[in-house]
């Protein structure tokens, strides 16, 4: 591998995967710089979703390179455990564990694979909770939250492990509209922390007042990426003309 | 009613302290039972869930054959043609090993359908978060896969618990085979077989009750 | 070995044959009792309701065992007097009507509310709607947990060998005799009996609940 400059944080370099005979990526391109917050825009099907699983090893991509800071996902000798402790992700449907209160899905993680001792552990957790506006709730449990607020505590136990990139995969997708705002709320803090952010969205206030960078997908390829002015209002390709039309 | 005027209830009352003594074995046949179908049970689902294919398929085996043969034979099997070839136990502890073999083959069912019913997104939150293989079984897997198992496996101690009775046909003195014991020697048989009739039933409302207790206290767990 | 060739025959003839017809009327019993038992729960008269719970929880209470001495010794004792095998199949036949009961119950509630709320807003009357929208689409869901009875009753069949009923067991037992070695030998026979009728129905009852679940 040539001295390349280390200045992205996640790099997708000729990415290609299928499932069976369907072709969900083809040949992505990407790159993420520290502190930017990429959203990842485009009809259902595209492949957004996958292309963030492809980055922390959900999804074993079938051709080219994703780097994530410095580690290569390829490479077999990187541990599963080094990247995803790198990467932290937030799920359309929370997947908070059922069993456990909103503490102990916080403190899980940094107990077993950081090795913290039990009062680090719950320090730490106590912390992001009240980051998020969850402290009194840390011994409640999934069954008993609401959404908006299962999602904030996904997105706390997510940053526990103080991943250098967090992923958000349709963040607010499986949310009653009026609760959004919270959890959006909590989002547009972390970038304003300059946290790492690769976030797959339907909801479009997001990416065009916050984001540093969108990306239009289509049927497994980039069909146009820029700053957000120049996407949303200046949109050169057909298709993201198109499906800018339909959502806007 | 004339038919009732020929039941006699005191041949009961005499009989009370065998028929409890009986009881009482019935419940450690039960106990022992539980504690081994559940241990059968949950070592024999993950080999079943295994990445080995020989675990699996041994485990597969194992499940169809006891599942699907009756577990009466599997008490005659072990009583008397293991002594063939040394293994000489006393009839309690034949018995109630078939059994466990029996009612844990079932609860490897039970227990692997639990673990496959675990939402797919729980394992991706898990991996996501660096869990490893052991810490993602049994931090995150084997919690929800029990609580969404417990109804059957309910079912299966019930199951257990009724099945004991068959003890009695190798002469093991559980309740069922403490009536036989008495019928033999009084020749009066429908008063014994209404009480003990009793003692499962009563038995059975009692269990269901705690299962429906411990399921109602559980499903603040579930989402 | 010549023992056990000669104890053959008797075992895979009328023993297997005992088997089979016990299972077989014991299972249409369960098959008419357990509709009829379910059906007639789902007009949700109070009195029939009751008189069905209690029948399904006495049945499913006790042992399958006790009830069966209970028919073949006990009843003669208050005048009904029965031979073995009918007495199997009655008990049988009682247990796995319960069971059956218990089965197009778990079916019918299957169904979504708003099926049977369909049909009412459509002006059809409570049994019309269980006749054609309801009960045509819980009977698809009875298929597989009835073949899983049948594999049940043919296990519980064994249990007439301890009533006297010549089926597979007691044709095992009986033809012991006096040689202690043929246990093994008998006993495995019948292993393989119960397991060569129950696996087939187990495995296609499986893939039936795959396809339809």
């Amino acid at each position: 591998m040539t001295a390349e400059p280390r200045s992205a944080m996640v790099s997708l370099d000729g990415v290609r995967k299928s499932f069976g005979s369907h072709e969900v990526l083809k040949d992505i391109n990407l790159s993420v710089a520290p502190g930017e917050v990429c959203c990842i825009i485009g009809p259902s099907g595209s492949g957004k979703s996958t292309i963030l699983r492809c980055i922390n090893r959900l999804v074993r991509i079938d051709g080219g390179e994703v780097t994530v800071d410095g580690l290569r996902v390829t490479d077999p000798t990187v541990k599963d455990v080094d990247l995803r402790r790198r990467v932290g992700m937030v799920f359309q449907q929370f997947n908070l564990f059922p069993h456990m209160s909103a503490l102990r899905n916080v403190t899980l993680a940094p107990r077993k694979v950081l090795g913290l001792s039990a009062a680090e552990a719950e320090a730490r957790a106590l912390s992001l909770l009240g980051k998020v506006g969850l402290a009194e709730k840390a011994g409640s449990y999934p069954a008993q939250l609401s959404g908006g607020q299962q999602q904030r505590v996904a997105i706390a136990r997510a940053l526990a492990l103080e991943p250098k990139v967090m992923l958000f995969d349709e963040a607010t997708s499986a949310l009653d509209p009026e609760i959004t705002g919270e959890v959006l709320a909590v989002m547009r803090e972390l970038a304003a922390e300059h946290t790492t952010m690769i976030c797959v969205t339907h909801e479009m206030g997001f990416p065009r007042e916050v984001g540093t960078h969108v990306v239009f997908m289509d049927g497994g390829s980039i069909v146009e990426e820029g700053p957000p002015r120049s996407v949303f209002e200046n949109p050169q390709a057909e298709r993201t003309k198109a499906f800018l039309s339909k959502v806007l | 009613m004339l038919a009732a005027a020929r039941l006699d209830f005191s041949i009961v009352r005499e009989a009370a302290p065998a028929l409890a003594h009986g009881a009482l074995v019935t419940a450690e046949i039960t106990a022992a039972g539980l504690a081994g179908s559940l241990l059968v049970g949950i070592g024999g689902a993950a080999l079943r869930t295994s990445k080995s294919r020989a675990a699996r398929t041994a485990a597969a085996a194992f499940t169809e054959f006891f599942r699907n043969t009756p577990p009466l034979v599997h008490i005659f099997f072990a009583y008397f043609a293991l002594p063939a070839i040394g293994i000489n136990v006393p009839g309690i502890v034949a018995a109630t090993t078939a059994l466990i073999l029996y009612q844990g083959a079932i609860a490897i069912e039970i227990i692997r359908a639990g673990l496959e019913a675990v939402p797919a997104g729980q394992l991706e939150a898990a991996d996501a978060l660096g869990l490893g293989g052991l810490d993602r079984f049994r931090s995150v897997v084997v919690p929800q896969a029990l609580r969404i198992s417990l109804p059957a496996l309910g079912n299966n101690l019930i199951s257990l618990f009724k099945n004991t009775s068959l003890v009695s046909a190798i002469g093991v003195l559980d309740i069922t085979g403490v009536a036989q014991d008495v019928i033999a020697q009084r020749l009066s048989s429908a008063e014994l077989y209404l009480t003990i009739g009793a003692f499962y039933l009563l038995s059975v409302f009692a269990f269901s009750a705690v299962l429906r207790f411990v399921e109602s206290r559980l499903a603040r767990y579930a989402t | 070995m010549n023992a056990y060739l000669h104890a053959l025959p008797a075992l895979l003839g009328r023993g297997l044959l005992a088997t089979v017809t016990i299972s077989v009327a014991s299972m249409l019993i369960a098959l008419v009792g357990g509709f009829g038992i379910g059906l007639l729960r789902a007009l949700r008269n109070p009195l029939v309701d009751a008189a069905a719970i209690a029948y399904v929880e006495i049945l499913r209470g006790i042992p399958l065992l006790v009830l069966m001495f209970f028919v073949c010794f006990g009843l003669p004792q208050l005048g009904i007097g029965i031979d073995a095998a009918p007495a199997a199949i009655v008990a049988l036949g009682l247990w796995g009507a319960a069971n059956g009961a218990e089965i197009v119950r778990g079916a019918l509630v299957s169904i979504p509310r708003g099926q049977s709320e369909a049909g009412v807003a459509l002006g059809l009357g409570r049994i019309a709607v269980l006749r054609s929208i309801v009960l045509p689409q819980a009977l698809r869901r009875t298929v597989a947990p009835f073949m899983s009875l049948f594999t049940a009753i043919v296990e519980s069949s064994s249990l007439a060998a301890l009533i006297g009923v010549k089926e597979i067991l007691e044709t095992v037992r009986v033809d012991i005799e006096n040689d202690a070695t043929l246990w093994t030998p008998l006993l495995l026979t019948a292993l393989a009996l119960y397991f060569a009728i129950n696996f087939p129905v187990s495995l296609a009852s499986q893939r039936l609940e795959r396809k339809l679940g």
